[in-house]
């Protein structure tokens, strides 16, 4: 009976990953490294773009990646990972994916997959923290927000 | 080990039965029971023997790695550091970068020829790299070879210590297969000329040695094999006796009895006693080639293999450091016998004996280098592990120490205490420090300094000593107000007016007082955060609840207990650098709090995965709260009581962070963060002197020191969809605009908080604004 409820879970938890990994990989847009704009359509208030920091009279360009977007570092472990799952290696689909968020703690991205990949492994409330944790770097990329909540979503029902 | 010891399957003798003769009683009587003692001696020898080979032969440290530095375009890494971290993990400057384990330098362009490097998370191939650095960042990445370029690669990590057995021996296995041709070939021709043939003993080895010694007058060789000198090692005391000699002997023809010659002689590669570093013993070839050479066996040429023959003989006597002409001279001979014996040629032996010795300075090593970092270490380690595993099971564990960081911590310690107390005429070494270095984001330690003396394995600062945490408690009081938005912003004006509190318990009364002893009238929150002004914060405590206050401590991640007296609102309570650590960490992650930890992984012996310690985290506070308050710490670091440093922070390196001095100058604190790193500094005397030191005085200046240097990248935040930024005009704490440019500044407010009202300023520039505006829309009808 409880080897029962296990499995039909661990099937739960496989659908679910399934579904969110591939809302997670294949839907949400990926931005490329550019410099950031004065204002963005995605973004409904303009305020938001303002850099935080204290008034300074030049405000200097912004190359460097913006944490919601796809570095290629972060591409290539995420692919990884993506791999190593589809082949049944969940531990070592989250050490790439651990990997990723160490080179980048910012990256919505990497945390949203480490979400996802805790999701399938069961652990239900690493998968909430780190869907949080995918929210506080999404900087308004409603997709990502979304696929977020589906995850938190999840995490509820099984709960 | 690799494999198991193989046994040799012994052809069974076929007895002939013998003529049954009658023997006298007596001959029986003396002759059978020895014959019986002998048999069962023999069978004990024998029982030992196999027992020990074929258990685990040796008890074996457990290395310690740091993080592995990963390489990548837009990576943020100086030339210096990287040159740095090359030669930590022992990398030699070559003229073209080729060897493996070697890089060339030319400018700001690398070409390193990494080695190949089984990490927890995956393998590593050896590579062939060429990387150019500008202005503090990876800017090109390529394969040498073919010139591709690439997306990441990594170096191995360095190795930063070991966890050792009781005896101290320590040692690298190696196969047999990992030695390079040349030394096993030196080993046998120096040592051992019949290994492949006796049977454990070589008479005519012993005939040969005495020979020697007779036409010499002293002992000039002897007469050992290599199976015995094994058997010497591993199974016996160090006593010179007849009976030894016997037991030896008896020995070592039962190993080779059974087992392989092949067997033996990669345990005595292993085995055999190379040199002394303090009270750690160097045993085997894998350990001796990097404590001599810093590299792995596979990399030895062949002076290096045979200077290590050459030592084995005497490793005090020949020790390559302290007696480099005899050692070489030594090595040489090992050189001519092997070209004597036809086992190299003439012009492989030229060269090596012209080459240098080649061996390294004696590295520091064991947790000789970064004891307080390893202490760390254990104590993460010591929830899940017995000590004893630790010390001789030869786990692979993988830290989070960034070497770098770790260094660059030490040396900024050293450099400020020392500056400090030339400077400020105090007392020589009165001044301690600590300092604890971890990353924003996973919450892994980078760097533990535990002292002045940062090889000392002794007291540990950084997380045994306990201090008044004095100023660095304010984030956590001004946080309790920004969690009432409604209530609090950081424009809302304080009292900072002198007040009277009886203490609970007794009936003094405590009368706060600024560090300037001035109080500065209404003042609004964020400067009073800034400027840490302790009559404004502790008004704002006691309205708040010192209760309320203790929960937001405990929510950053303090779990001491605190008691609730007023006085903790200045930082009245004894806290440790590791826990201070852990509150700002949960501060520059906005709220998520991550148990700061030291180990990512261990591994078993051989590599397979014994515990992964999974990244956690957890989401204590809202994100533009603390944003609030991210926001006034780097206030505070650019125009509050860290301004002393601002001019040495670039311009666009985002840091925050609060100083803290306590009762009389005595402790001295800044705790602080940037985009990639959090970090805590304590400086102090540990006998509680009064050190004149304040926060920005003394431990800010190590802080700024560490920080200008590791924290290379800006720290850009994105704003939190709940925040706004809105100029606001410093002198009224209302709304300004283009009106107000002197006296204007831009600062964050959760959604809808902001000050409604206008300022003076602004609302003229609305005036001339709209007359503009009514001005043209007049011109159009003129």
């Amino acid at each position: 009976m409880a080897n029962q409820i296990t499995k039909s879970r661990a099937g739960l938890y496989l659908l679910v990953s399934i579904t969110i990994g591939a809302a997670g990989c294949s839907n949400i847009p990926i931005q490329t490294t550019q410099p950031a704009q004065p204002t963005q359509p995605t973004q409904p208030q303009p305020v938001q773009t303002q850099p935080a920091r204290p008034a300074q009279p030049t405000q200097p360009a912004q190359p460097q990646s913006q944490p919601a977007q796809r570095s290629a570092v972060s591409v290539q472990l995420l692919a990884q990972a993506e791999t190593l799952q589809q082949s049944g290696n969940l531990s070592g689909a989250i050490a790439q994916v651990e990997r990723a968020v160490r080179i980048e703690p910012r990256n919505a991205y990497a945390w949203h997959r480490l979400a996802t990949l805790q999701l399938a492994a069961g652990d239900l409330n690493r998968a909430e923290q780190f869907a949080r944790r995918s929210n506080q770097y999404a900087a308004g990329n409603r997709e990502l927000i979304e696929a977020n909540q589906k995850v938190m979503n999840e995490v509820r029902r099984l709960q | 080990m690799s494999k198991p010891p193989t046994r040799r399957t012994r052809r069974t003798s076929s007895s002939t039965p013998s003529k049954r003769r009658l023997l006298p009683a007596f001959l029986l009587a003396m002759v059978l029971p020895a014959m019986v003692v002998l048999t069962v001696y023999v069978l004990y020898l024998d029982h030992l023997v196999q027992q020990k080979f074929e258990g685990k032969r040796w008890a074996i440290p457990s290395r310690v790695y740091a993080r592995a530095l990963e390489l990548y375009p837009q990576a943020p890494l100086s030339s210096e550091s990287l040159e740095s971290e090359l030669k930590l993990i022992g990398y030699q400057r070559s003229s073209d970068g080729i060897a493996p384990g070697s890089y060339y330098r030319t400018g700001n362009t690398f070409v390193i020829s990494s080695r190949a490097f089984t990490h927890w998370d995956g393998e590593e191939p050896a590579r062939s790299l060429r990387l150019t650095i500008d202005q503090n960042r990876v800017t090109s990445l390529t394969n040498k070879r073919n010139g591709k370029s690439l997306t990441l690669a990594r170096l191995q990590p360095m190795e930063i210590g070991s966890i050792y057995p009781a005896q101290k021996e320590d040692r690298i296995l190696v196969k047999l297969s990992d030695l390079p041709p040349e030394l096993i070939s030196a080993l046998q021709a120096v040592e051992d000329r019949n290994f492949q043939e006796h049977y454990g003993v070589d008479v005519t080895g012993i005939a040969r040695a005495a020979w020697s010694n007779i036409r010499a007058g002293h002992v000039v060789q002897g007469g050992s094999t290599l199976t015995q000198q094994l058997v010497k090692n591993f199974y016996l005391n160090n006593e010179r006796t007849l009976w030894r000699k016997v037991n030896e002997a008896l020995m070592a023809l039962l190993l080779e009895y059974h087992y392989s010659k092949s067997d033996i002689l990669e345990a005595y590669a292993n085995e055999i006693y190379l040199g002394q570093d303090g009270a750690r013993a160097i045993h085997g070839f894998g350990l001796a080639a990097q404590f001599y050479f810093n590299k792995p066996v596979q990399e030895l040429t062949l002076p290096e293999s045979a200077m290590l023959v050459a030592i084995l003989r005497g490793p005090t006597y020949y020790d390559p450091r302290r007696s480099p002409k005899r050692a070489l001279e030594r090595r040489n001979q090992i050189i001519d016998t092997l070209l004597a014996d036809g086992l190299i040629k003439q012009e492989k032996a030229l060269p090596a004996k012209q080459a240098s010795l080649g061996v390294i300075p004696k590295p520091v090593r064991g947790t000789g280098l970064h004891p307080a970092f390893i202490d760390l270490v254990k104590r993460q380690l010591q929830k899940d592990y017995q000590e004893e595993d630790l010390r001789s099971e030869g786990l692979r564990i993988f830290t989070t120490l960034d070497p770098i960081a770790q260094r660059t911590a030490e040396q900024a310690l050293v450099r400020w205490t020392e500056k400090l107390e030339q400077s400020r005429k105090l007392k020589a070494n009165l001044l301690q420090g600590s300092v604890v270095i971890s990353r924003v984001g996973s919450g892994e330690v980078s760097a533990v300094v535990g002292g002045r003396d940062v090889r000392f394995d002794g007291f540990n600062r950084a997380l045994d000593i306990r201090r008044p945490i004095g100023s660095l408690v304010k984030p956590a009081l001004y946080l309790t107000a920004l969690m009432q938005p409604q209530t609090y912003t950081l424009t809302t004006l304080l009292n900072d007016e002198p007040l009277q509190l009886k203490q609970p318990g007794n009936d003094k009364v405590w009368a706060p007082e600024n560090y300037d002893r001035i109080s500065h009238g209404a003042v609004p929150l964020i400067d009073a955060l800034a400027h840490s002004y302790n009559l404004a914060a502790v008004n704002l405590g006691m309205a708040l609840g010192v209760n309320q206050v203790i929960r937001t401590l405990r929510t950053l991640g303090i779990e001491a207990t605190i008691p609730a007296y007023p006085s903790v609102l200045l930082g009245a309570v004894d806290l440790s650098p590791l826990e201070m650590a852990q509150m700002y960490q949960t501060l520059a992650d906005q709220g998520f709090y991550t148990q700061l930890r030291a180990v990512r992984e261990v591994l078993t012996q051989d590599g397979k995965p014994l515990q992964h310690f999974a990244m956690d985290t957890e989401q204590r506070l809202s994100v533009p709260h603390v944003y609030l308050i991210n926001y006034a710490l780097r206030e505070a670091l650019r125009s509050g009581t860290g301004a002393n440093v601002a001019q040495r922070i670039p311009a666009d390196i985002e840091l925050g962070g609060k100083t803290g001095t306590t009762n009389d100058l005595r402790d001295s604190w800044f705790a602080g963060f940037g985009s990639e790193y959090v970090g805590v500094v304590w400086m102090g005397s540990d006998d509680n002197k009064v050190t004149g030191l304040t926060g920005a005085s003394g431990a800010l200046q190590v802080w700024a020191d560490i920080m200008t240097r590791i924290n290379l990248s800006r720290g850009e935040q994105p704003l939190p969809v709940d925040i706004e930024m809105v100029r606001i005009d410093r002198t009224t704490g209302l709304r300004a605009d283009n009106g107000c440019n002197d006296s204007a500044r831009l600062l964050p407010f959760i959604n809808d908080t902001a000050p409604n009202e206008d300022a003076l300023c602004a609302r003229s520039a609305v005036e001339d604004t709209l007359n503009n505006l009514l001005d043209n829309v007049k011109g159009w009808f003129e």
